[in-house]
């Protein structure tokens, strides 16, 4: 399964910013049946979004799930609320990380949109500097 | 911009107040201990209050959560 993310106006990907304009990889380095590649400079990438645990979709999702994937969306920004990597069910792949333990998933990512709040002091540009920086700095591949 | 970052942030056309906020970012990061009482006032000094000194450490705190989860669990790295 291939999932193409455009990095240029969704914050699932802001950690990524950095790392969708210069990675590539070869396409045989992800065994999960996936593919890599997708040349530098084109904006997009498209990237193997499985996890090593198991996720519920929302297919699989109880009444508990889905009001803690609901709640958490309620927190973003407009903007912000579509999702970069989205899994099987076109929920972002890393909230899904998260769908084993809903209570989790909730506070982490209402945390999150709490904290992109436009009543807050930061700008977006802030947002997405110290994002990018924490991830470069970190390595992160995702 | 986020280009010139990830390639070397010292180097990135970021202003002044910019800067002082990422290399607070950058220390947090790399390691919390490190993080002094100057670095904040640091911070108060190019402008920031205390609330967006808190909204800078809790975004960057953040994203530390979000990258060891993705990369502990495989998000985005295959098998």
């Amino acid at each position: 399964m291939v999932y193409r993310a455009n990095n240029m106006n969704v914050l699932w990907g802001i950690g990524r910013l950095a790392v969708y304009f210069t990675e590539t990889r070869d396409p045989t380095s992800c065994k999960c049946g996936e593919t890599w590649g997708t040349p530098k400079k084109t904006l997009y990438r498209e990237i193997c979004t499985m996890t090593w645990i198991r996720t519920l979709s929302l297919g699989e999702a109880d009444e508990k799930l889905r009001k803690a994937i609901e709640g958490e969306k309620a927190f973003y920004p407009k903007e912000y609320a579509e999702p970069v990597h989205p899994d099987a069910s076109g929920a972002s792949s890393i909230v899904g990380s998260h769908t084993l333990i809903p209570d989790a998933l909730y506070h982490a990512f209402a945390t999150f949109g709490a904290l992109m709040s436009p009543d807050l002091p930061l700008s977006r540009r802030q947002h997405e500097m110290i994002a990018t920086m924490v991830s470069v700095t970190n390595r992160c591949v995702y | 911009m986020i280009e010139a970052l990830q390639k070397d942030y010292t180097t990135a056309p970021i202003t002044p107040q910019e800067r002082v906020m990422v290399d607070y970012v950058v220390k947090l990061t790399k390691d919390a201990t490190k993080v002094w009482k100057d670095d904040i006032e640091r911070l108060r000094a190019v402008g920031f209050d205390d609330r967006g000194i808190l909204q800078i450490t809790l975004i960057a705190s953040w994203f530390n959560y979000i990258n060891r989860v993705a990369d502990s669990l495989g998000v985005g790295r295959g098998e």
